[in-house]
């Protein structure tokens, strides 16, 4: 397919690539605002996002591919209790391996890892009516989660820089630039602003493929 | 008579203490993105949404205060940390079921309707589970159990209050249109919990 093609099908068909590209144009955290709780509160530096991304990873596609198989008839209520469920039945799993591997840093973290059995993030699937493939549950699974290991990873490292000074435990600059990056209200601020940047990212985008098209259309 | 007094202190001081310092939205961050969500769907009634969250809230937390020690005399007792999140989860259920059975007797048929999409959302959240997390890692007492509950509903409700008229204040055309929605939204959260941590000076418990 030519470059042309790509851009015109892209503007036609908006809402669909917005909803393919989870990781950039429709990102979970930054454009949907889901799993807001772990990530302002927990997400403080790059080790508890990695704990955080490492659980996400082992939960979401599971839960989301298991639920595709065992819900296509179920009504909105049951599905309501069935996909926390079984996200608590795999997480319960995923928590053990995670204790195991990194002894007491997930449990370090508190009611925030728990919580993501029940976080929009892994279970907000059960509103829609439209049922899911198993193919299309592991693909949007996929994409789910990358979307939220890569605004986790980044949100905690710029978050550890700000409030420590430091990146992943090592120091980088003596001076604790914002040091209300550790708690909630840094994560609420820092989140609200990356917000922003992700909107802005989205609309330069929608422009550039705006001007091209027009380009195209210009040049025959 | 003493320990009737100790648990009534210990009740109002959980309670405070949730609604404030431990506030579940402002410091520990817990339901925001549902609450988030519910601001914007119009099929959610905040109210309905706030009062069946406090009834699930404390019926959950009594079921979980209960039946938790008993799965030390289950083959799971040394993975209690673990199963905690199903026993969670089998409790909301429960408790689901029900409320939903009782009002669907109690009720008109016309506003069960009403009611409904608001249970629902309010049976299983983020809120309800974090919160019953948090009692039962700290062992709480009975009456610790409900007055932290109980504050933590209302802190809720209160929270959300406060955000909802802020949307409703927010003058949406003087926002820089980047910041428009969820950014200014948590802007303004951001700002609301600098004010409650000033007022209360210590960090989250994690």
């Amino acid at each position: 397919m030519d470059r042309k093609t790509k851009v015109n099908r892209e503007l036609a068909n908006w809402d669909d690539t917005v909803r393919r590209r989870k990781v950039l144009l429709s990102n979970p955290v930054f454009i949907k605002g889901l799993a807001l709780a772990p990530l302002s509160v927990a997400a403080t530096t790059l080790g508890n996002s990695l704990m955080l991304s490492i659980a996400v990873i082992l939960i979401l596609t599971p839960t989301r591919v298991i639920t595709s198989l065992i819900t296509r008839r179920m009504s909105v209520p049951l599905k309501t209790f069935f996909y926390p469920l079984t996200s608590a039945v795999v997480f319960g799993f995923a928590y053990y391996a995670m204790y195991k591997v990194f002894g007491t840093w997930p449990l370090n973290m508190g009611a925030y890892l728990p919580i993501l059995v029940v976080d929009p993030l892994i279970v907000k699937n059960f509103e829609k009516t439209r049922k899911e493939s198993f193919l299309y549950s592991i693909i949007n699974g996929l994409r789910n989660t990358a979307g939220f290991v890569m605004a986790c990873i980044l949100l905690g490292t710029i978050r550890e820089f700000l409030a420590y000074g430091s990146i992943g435990g090592l120091s980088i600059i003596s001076v604790k630039l914002l040091p209300m990056a550790r708690y909630s209200f840094g994560g609420f601020l820092i989140i609200g602003v990356m917000c922003a940047l992700w909107n802005m990212y989205v609309n330069i985008y929608h422009d550039k493929l705006k001007k091209e098209a027009a380009g195209y259309e210009l040049n025959g | 008579m003493s320990s009737m007094v100790n648990a009534i202190i210990s009740f109002f001081s959980y309670s405070v203490l949730a609604i404030g310092a431990q506030n579940v939205i402002f410091i520990r961050g817990l339901g925001l993105s549902g609450g988030l969500r519910m601001i914007n769907d119009p099929k959610k009634d905040t109210m309905y949404f706030c009062a069946f969250l406090t009834l699930f809230q404390m019926i959950n937390s009594l079921l979980v205060y209960f039946l938790r020690p008993l799965i030390g005399f289950t083959p799971f007792a040394r993975y209690t940390r673990f199963v905690t999140p199903v026993l969670i989860v089998v409790c909301c259920t429960v408790s689901y079921i029900l409320v939903v059975f009782v009002l669907s007797i109690a009720v008109q048929k016309s506003t069960f309707k009403r009611m409904i999409y608001s249970i629902t959302s309010a049976s299983i959240n983020s809120a309800i589970v974090g919160t019953i997390i948090f009692t039962t890692t700290l062992g709480l007492t009975l009456a610790e159990t409900i007055g932290f509950a109980f504050g933590s509903s209302v802190g809720y409700m209160l929270a959300m209050l406060l955000i909802i008229e802020g949307e409703r204040k927010i003058r949406h055309d003087l926002v820089p249109a980047n910041f428009r929605g969820l950014p200014i939204t948590l802007i303004y959260i951001s700002v609301l919990a600098m004010a409650v941590y000033a007022l209360t000076g210590h960090r989250v418990a994690l």
